[in-house]
């Protein structure tokens, strides 16, 4: 296991420098200047000029590519073009709300999609089977951007039951420790500014987990459908054995293995999905900070945060194949 | 046992449902509405409650000679002074920092201001001469290590359109006397102290934080800095060693909103006290409501499409004059901008003080453009529309302009193909004289009329902000004659004349002006509007 572990994390700086390379070219070849962006509409063209000079992008790509990979091994992610930022600071103070957001959509998606998926397994032909296949069908066609808005509008300004935007309400004074806007909030010691940053979660997070929890409860509902008519659960019942008791002891983790390997590959498009929800809901958060930099041409935050992302999945990928061995004993790694 | 399990877990489970819901319950959010967790501080007397400002983004920084958004110069407003300040919902200009208006030497090449005595920073520090010498310094000495520093964060984008490419040096020639040395006339310089890049910002704290200070600003203003948590918010606060009338808030909140929609929303739940900008179609959501108003009046900006005169095609002025003709503006201006928008005569919108209400301009006449067309020699060529893609505040409806253009066009038998470009890219391949009849506008920074005619038809500018490629000697002369005359009606005269030349010469096609309006709740007191968007909060109050 130890081996296997060694192994996977060597994979991570090959698929990591491809990554940068990739982004770093990509970034280059798309229209667009940099300078032209920060510079503004108004600028003169001596300006732009001097703005390229100082940016360094009047430099041949290879000069610059070298010198950003040099940086970058040094663990030195530069400045923001926009913003003028040390973007490792504003890439904490971003990704921990994002984290966030992620971890709180995936718990709905999952509290959710996976006793629907399991229920309509188990009820088939039955209004719970239909209602989840359609719910599902709807959770994955309708736009993030879309759900949020009908969100925002009938629970947040009809209803007047949540928030319409932000992260915290305005004037609310949140110590920024560990940038994880719940923990911050907890930190305080004051309940109320704790649960007006849960209550400021409530609608992103709904709107962020739509899709994911439309696959996990597709997927639960294949998954234990295929398990359901396997040879062992045939003999578990043979034995005289509870329906409850087959189907939670015996079935349930056999069938949660694939959804695990979804719930996986959903964390990393939790984080995409996070672009337009934090956009719409004026959530702090990565999506709305990479959003901004690409709108500014900001190459080095961008690069910064693709990398970053990129790792994040590569890791989160490992933890998913290392869970597996949890949850199957007969899955070994060698 | 079991029973006695399970009923702690069912205990636990209650008290925990109980705590998350007191937990999740909602804490007041009224704007100004005392909220716990927020920090204590000192309430100055005579000022209360908290405004909340929505906006579309954030701003890029606080840095005021290294901005570059409207955002940023709403905020810095706040924060910081210039030498000079607009007088409310006007364009002049009168003494902030300065005691008086600048003492001119007779050559017109130096400017001597007369600082007031006892201004403080928010760090304490006085507002002296050498302290304003050293923050100009700062932005157009291009030896200054601070200067230096700052181009790694981006530089200082506009300081050079505004006062640098005039300004040799500013220098202390007394303890509260400081000269700003032209190297040519220029009139414009006093109203251009008074936009963001001529705010001046603590000595004391440049030495100490050099470009940092995009983080840490310190300024002379009513307000001081309290917290910047980009993309959040930004939250200043009453100052209480403010030399003038202490402003009546104790603080205000910028908060950002990307949600055009979600802003009026916000507004109308009274979850904010403004919003700028917003969908104009959203106006009558708001307005003239039991809580909530628009202000609005015509906007210091233009709209417009560059006809670019360095393809042959477009060096034919009745083409260019037929064109003109052949638009509705009051029809674009009613209903693709929902009324918001003000039908363009030339270039200069009412709100400038160099308006001229003589000017005529093309109004809606497609047979009289037919007629221009076969003056034109038009022979079916197809014509090629640029456009941007995104909503700017001079056009919100983006690439849709295009398409009622196109139809005007076809209205009058010309024939057009539209052709849509990112707008990084859009203005990267204008500048370069790739674009053919490139849709643009412009939003002033200053109230002078410089800061349209001569960015945009100026010989010099061209490939910069001038990309018509328009220039002519006479228009050129009224111009440089403009910026070296004090006397503002001479200046006014002269400035008439360069704009009626050039629209008779039509290298645009004049559209609109948009409106500039705010959403606003009622609680709010005597916010003013300003031409600029440089708005002041020193007298705004909430109830």
């Amino acid at each position: 296991m130890r081996g296997y572990i060694v192994r996977r994390i060597a994979y991570v700086l090959p698929v990591l420098l491809g990554v940068v390379t990739v982004v770093f070219l990509a970034l280059r070849l798309i229209p667009g200047d940099p300078a032209i962006a920060l510079a503004g509409e108004k600028a003169s063209a001596e300006q732009i000029e001097q703005m390229r000079e100082a940016l360094g992008l009047n430099r041949p790509l290879p000069v610059q590519y070298v010198e950003f990979i040099g940086r970058l091994a040094s663990g030195d992610l530069g400045r923001s073009i926009r913003t003028g930022g040390d973007i490792r600071q504003e890439l904490i103070e971003n990704f921990a709300p994002t984290i966030e957001l992620s971890i709180a959509a995936l718990l709905i998606a999952l509290a959710v999609g996976l006793p629907a998926g399991i229920l309509a397994a188990l009820r088939r032909r039955t209004p719970i089977e239909y209602g989840t296949m359609i719910g599902s069908l709807v959770g994955i066609s309708m736009p993030v951007f879309w759900i949020g808005l009908m969100l925002i509008y009938w629970l947040g300004a009809r209803a007047a039951w949540f928030p319409l935007s932000g992260t915290a309400s305005a004037g609310l004074d949140i110590p920024a420790r560990t940038h994880f806007y719940t923990i911050d909030g907890l930190l305080t010691g004051d309940f109320t500014v704790f649960g007006d940053v849960l209550w400021h979660l409530v609608l992103p997070a709904i709107t962020l987990s739509t899709i994911t929890m439309a696959i996990v409860s597709r997927m639960a509902r294949s998954s234990m459908l295929e398990v359901l008519g396997s040879d062992y659960l045939v003999t578990a019942r043979a034995k005289g054995l509870s329906a409850r008791t087959v189907v939670l002891r015996h079935a349930l983790k056999n069938a949660l293995i694939p959804v695990v390997t979804v719930i996986g590959l959903q964390l990393g498009a939790l984080l995409s999905g996070a672009v337009l929800t934090e956009t719409v809901f004026g959530r702090v958060g990565v999506g709305r900070y990479v959003l901004n930099a690409i709108t500014a041409r900001d190459y080095p935050v961008v690069q910064a945060t693709v990398i970053v992302v990129a790792l994040f999945v590569v890791v989160i990928s490992l933890v998913v194949d290392l869970v597996y061995a949890i949850l199957d004993p007969r899955i070994r790694y060698a | 046992m079991r029973n006695s399990t399970m009923s702690r877990r069912a205990l636990l489970r209650a008290a925990g449902a109980a705590t998350i819901v007191a937990a999740c319950a909602p804490v007041t959010t009224q704007p100004g509405a005392t909220q716990t967790g927020t920090t204590a501080t000192t309430k100055p007397a005579g000022a209360t409650g908290t405004l909340t400002f929505l906006w579309g983004g954030d701003t890029d920084k606080l840095d005021p000679p290294a901005m570059t958004t409207q955002e940023g110069f709403i905020a810095t407003t706040a924060l910081y002074e210039g030498l000079v300040r607009y007088k409310p919902n006007s364009t002049d200009v009168e003494p902030a920092l300065a005691e008086r208006m600048p003492d001119i030497s007779s050559d017109g090449l130096a400017y001597t201001f007369h600082l007031r005595s006892g201004i403080k920073f928010h760090d304490g520090s006085p507002l002296t001469a050498e302290a304003v010498a050293f923050s100009f310094d700062r932005s157009i000495n291009k030896d200054n290590p601070l200067f230096k520093e700052a181009q790694a964060a981006g530089g200082f984008p506009f300081i050079d359109d505004y006062i640098g490419n005039v300004v040799a040096k500013v220098e202390a020639v007394g303890a509260l006397d400081v000269r700003f040395t032209l190297r040519r006339k220029f009139s414009p310089l006093v109203p251009n102290l008074a936009i963001p890049p001529g705010f001046v910002i603590s000595m004391e704290a440049l030495k100490k934080y050099g470009s940092k200070i995009n983080e840490n600003p310190v300024g002379t203003g009513p307000f001081k800095f309290v917290e910047w948590k980009k993309d959040d918010h930004i939250t200043v606060e009453n100052f209480d060693g403010y030399w003038g009338d202490r402003a009546k808030l104790q603080r205000i909140i910028f908060q950002p909103v990307p949600e055009a929609s979600v802003r009026i929303l916000k507004i109308q739940r009274g979850e904010g006290d403004i919003a700028w900008p917003f969908d104009p179609k959203d106006a009558s959501s708001v307005k003239g409501k039991a809580d909530t108003d628009v202000l609005e009046q015509p906007g210091l900006n233009v709209n417009m499409a560059e006809f670019n005169l360095k393809k042959a095609q477009f060096q034919n002025k009745p083409l260019r004059q037929a064109l003109n003709y052949a638009i509705n503006k009051q029809e674009l201006a009613d209903k693709l901008y929902s009324g918001a928008g003000v039908p363009a005569v030339g270039v200069l919108p009412a709100t400038s003080w160099g308006f001229d209400s003589t000017l005529k301009g093309y109004t809606y006449d497609p047979e009289k453009a037919k007629a221009l067309l076969k003056d034109a020699k038009y022979g079916g060529e197809t014509i090629t529309l640029d456009s941007y893609t995104i909503p700017r505040g001079y056009n919100p409806q983006g690439a849709k302009l295009a398409e009622a253009v196109q139809q005007y066009f076809q209205a009058v038998g010309v024939k057009s193909e539209i052709k849509t470009t990112e707008w990084t890219e859009y203005r990267k391949i204008r500048r370069q004289g790739e674009l053919n009849v490139a849709f643009g506008g412009w939003q002033a920074d200053t109230g002078d009329p410089e800061n349209f005619l001569g960015v945009f038809f100026y010989s010099k500018n061209q490939g910069g902000v001038n990309t018509s490629f328009y220039g002519t000697p006479e228009v050129d002369k009224l111009l440089e004659q403009a910026n070296e005359e004090t006397d503002t009606p001479k200046r006014k005269a002269l400035f008439n004349q360069a704009e009626a030349k050039i629209v008779d010469d039509a290298p645009w096609l004049f559209i609109s002006h948009m409106k500039q309006q705010v959403a606003i709740r009622k609680r709010v007191k005597d916010f003013v509007l300003q031409p600029t968007y440089i708005y002041y909060f020193n007298k705004v109050s909430v109830s």
